[in-house]
Order: C-alpha cells, then structure tokens, then sequence
C-alpha cells in the first residue's frame, strides 16, 4: 500500500448472481429495460430522455432510490427481444449468454424472464496513484488495470491492456536501468514466515468465512453507493473486526487455500481504505451522502489519499491542479444534481442539511 | 455448482482446462492424464474451460457453490 487515491470512483450495474461485468450497454443497446418489481419501466421517470442509455453512476443512484422506496429487486428485462437479437447478443457476449442459458433464463432463442440486476460497490474501488508511466509513489511499484486509482483507470478492457502494455514496459525499463537489489535476508525470512503461517496451522478461520463477512458487510446498496456516515462506521466496524480477530486465524489447507486466504487479506484492507476514505469526504459528488448532499466546491475539490503508516491507514487530501485545467470550476456549494433530482419528484427532502425520505 | 463435470471419455489431457482457469479449479490427474474438479467451491461459473476445450467435454452451470450476497 503506497498511497491509493480517492473514492470518487465509477459505479456498475450487473445481473445480480452471475459474475458478468461487461455486457450492460449491448443489453441496453438491443433495447434492454431496466424494470423494478411491480414491473415499472423506473428510469422513464429519472432520465425521460436516455432511460436506460443513462450514466452508470446514474443509474446507480436510481438502483438505490428505487430499493429505498421499497421496490427492489431490479430487473433487465428482454423477453421481448427477438430471436435475431439473441443471436447478435450471442455473438457479441458469448460466455454472458451461455450463462444465462445454462439456467434457463434463455431458451430457444428468446429471454424467458427478466434477469435479476445489481448495482455494484465493489467495483467503486480505491487504487494506486500513479504517473503517465503506471509507475507507483514507491519506487519500483507499477500497476495497471484496476489496481490503479480511477482518474488513471476508470475500468474496462480497453484501459487495462493501454495500462498493462505501459506498465509492462515501464517496469522492464526500470528492472534494466539499476543495479541489482540488494536482499535483506532477514527480511526475507520474516515475509516468507508470514506468507505461509496460514499453511502451518492445524485449526483456524477458513477464508470463505472471512469473504462472506467482508462482503457482508460492504455489498449492501445502502453502504457504499447510498451512504450514510453511521451506516459506514458500522460497516467499518465490523470490517476492523475482520482485521483484527479473524485474519491472524485464517487457515488454508494447501497452497490453493493459501492463495484466497491471501487474497481475502488483501479485500479487507481495500474495504477498510474505501470506508475510510468514503467517510472522509464529507460531500456529495459522484457517490452520494444522506448526512452530507452538499456538492462542496468550497471545500472538497481534492483528492482523498491513503498510506500506510506504521502499519495502519493514514488519510490525506491532495488538491485536484484546477489551475492547469483549462476551463475552471466556481468554488460553489449546491444540493448535488441527482439529490436535487430526488427532491424534484418528491422522494426527499433536505432538512436540516441532511437527506429525510419523504 | 459452476463447473459441473468433465467427461474423462472425452478428455484428451491436453490441459487447456486447468491453464485458462482464472481461480484454479481444476487439475490434471497425474496418472490418468484426465482433468478434474478440484476445487469446486471456487468457480465464478465463467464458462472459460467449456468455451476452450477442444473436446466439447465439459460442461458448466451458472449457478454459484458459494452463497452471493446481494445489495438488497
């Protein structure tokens, strides 16, 4: 952990239950409707224009609004796409379309029903701040794709191989240009100990456990896309608990193990920056506070960063170069866009500066 | 469920299955030269191996041996 910038980070919707990411403009694109549970095309009324074609975050936002008014879950529905269509989506999103047929939700060529849909917090994730090079604040450090923050990455296909071929080479430039490190071996021995102390023990936590809580407590809409700060502390809480009682006594049964007991590591410590750093920014921007609506250009036209400091997480803000922007921001603070939104068709009210649901 | 079964009839062991997994399910027997599941609980049901094996011998279903917490 170098220093991982912000949470103003891009927001997804997806088919709840299937592992698909991509795929949602073809949906869309073949004519996809986003549906809530009493069946109402929902978006017609947040975005008459676009519908579905709408923003993520957008949509996003409207995901949440409609859980909290109670109409949740969501669906795409496409039953009435026609064979031809099916085949192009075929075509296009192959193993999505082998998925949904496998459990029936596709089946001679038409949908059967509409497909349950989820927005997703976890892919509003920090990463690490880098330069033009994909090189990291610690020297020698070089990252792509999503491991990077979102203003170097925002996400998809495209950007992780532009960012990976640049990486690559900027990290082989940079292992030919110094002379070869020099190992501390005790430090070695340590990290090595370490890496496999999972391995060693005979009782313990087994990493699906520790996944489940984490996701537990961080996957819920009313998190990290619809956020409160007490709704965040709480997750926190319980993500700091992970952290401290339940990771010394993970265990894995063999190196397969050992690899996810590492990884679920890993996911705990990008839930706790995400929480810190989404209750340290204390606006509305790209993603949304009930306790805070204000889109603070006073304020908040900076960069919330992490780093470690002995051990533990240390925030810091950076201010965004506004001065090398060529067009500059007014240094306003308004009820955000999509809560004033909100408020336009009567679903909130902002009261004492804060969200209260009509 | 996810990856639901390699028909070892089928199977040549020519290993593609166990290379293109991303979350290392499966693994090639070492005496029988036949793929199997190995670790079933860790597949995201991408359909990589059913989509790459050059024998048609596998076969998945979308539907996660892990329990998928949901945003609402």
């Amino acid at each position: 952990m170098s220093g991982a910038d912000n949470n103003d980070a891009p927001t997804n919707v997806m088919p709840a239950r299937y592992d698909i990411g991509p795929g949602m403009n073809k949906f869309v694109g073949e004519g996809g409707r986003l549906i809530n549970a009493k069946g109402e095309r929902f978006m017609e009324k947040y975005n008459p224009t676009l519908k579905e074609r709408a923003g993520l975050r957008f949509l996003a936002f409207a995901f949440c609004l409609e859980a909290q008014q109670g109409n949740a879950p969501l669906f795409m529905d496409m039953t009435h796409l026609t064979p031809e269509q099916i085949r192009r989506l075929k075509d296009v999103l192959p193993l999505a379309m082998k998925m949904f047929e496998s459990v029936g939700l596709v089946a001679n060529e038409r949908f059967t029903q509409p497909v349950e849909w989820m927005p997703m917090a976890t892919l509003g994730r920090p990463g690490l701040v880098v330069n033009r090079r994909f090189e990291a604040t610690l020297q020698g450090l070089f990252a792509c794709g999503e491991a990077c923050s979102p203003q170097a990455v925002p996400t998809g296909l495209a950007s992780a191989a532009t960012s990976g071929a640049t990486a690559g080479k900027s990290a082989a430039e940079f292992a030919c240009s110094g002379a070869s490190p020099s190992l501390d071996e005790e430090q070695v021995k340590q990290l090595r100990e370490e890496a496999y102390k999972p391995l060693q023990r005979s009782y313990g936590i087994e990493p699906d456990q520790i996944l489940l809580a984490i996701q537990e407590a961080v996957i819920p809409y009313n998190v990290l896309l619809l956020r409160h700060g007490e709704r965040m502390r709480r997750a926190l809480q319980a993500v700091e608990d992970i952290r401290d009682n339940q990771l010394p006594m993970l265990r894995a049964y063999d190196p397969h193990y050992l690899r996810i007991a590492h990884e679920v590591r890993n996911l705990a410590l990008v839930a706790e920056l995400h929480l810190r750093m989404a209750l340290a920014r204390t606006e509305s921007r790209v993603l949304l506070r009930e306790d805070f609506p204000y889109e603070d250009n006073e304020n908040w036209l900076k960069w919330v960063v992490a780093r470690q400091d002995n051990g533990r997480v240390k925030l810091i803000t950076r201010d965004v170069p506004l001065q090398s922007y060529p067009y500059q921001v007014e240094r306003t603070k308004n009820l955000n866009h999509m809560w004033q939104l909100a408020q336009k068709l009567g679903i909130v009210n902002v009261e004492k500066g804060e969200i209260q649901w009509a | 469920m996810g990856i639901r079964h390699i028909d070892v009839r089928l199977c040549n062991g020519c290993n593609i299955c166990v290379d293109i997994c991303p979350l290392d399910v499966l693994r090639l027997d070492g005496i029988t030269r036949k793929a199997y599941i190995a670790y079933l609980r860790d597949c995201q049901s991408c359909f990589l191996c059913q989509s790459e094996c050059p024998q048609d011998a596998i076969r998945c279903v979308a539907v996660h041996e892990r329990r998928m917490v949901k945003a609402w």
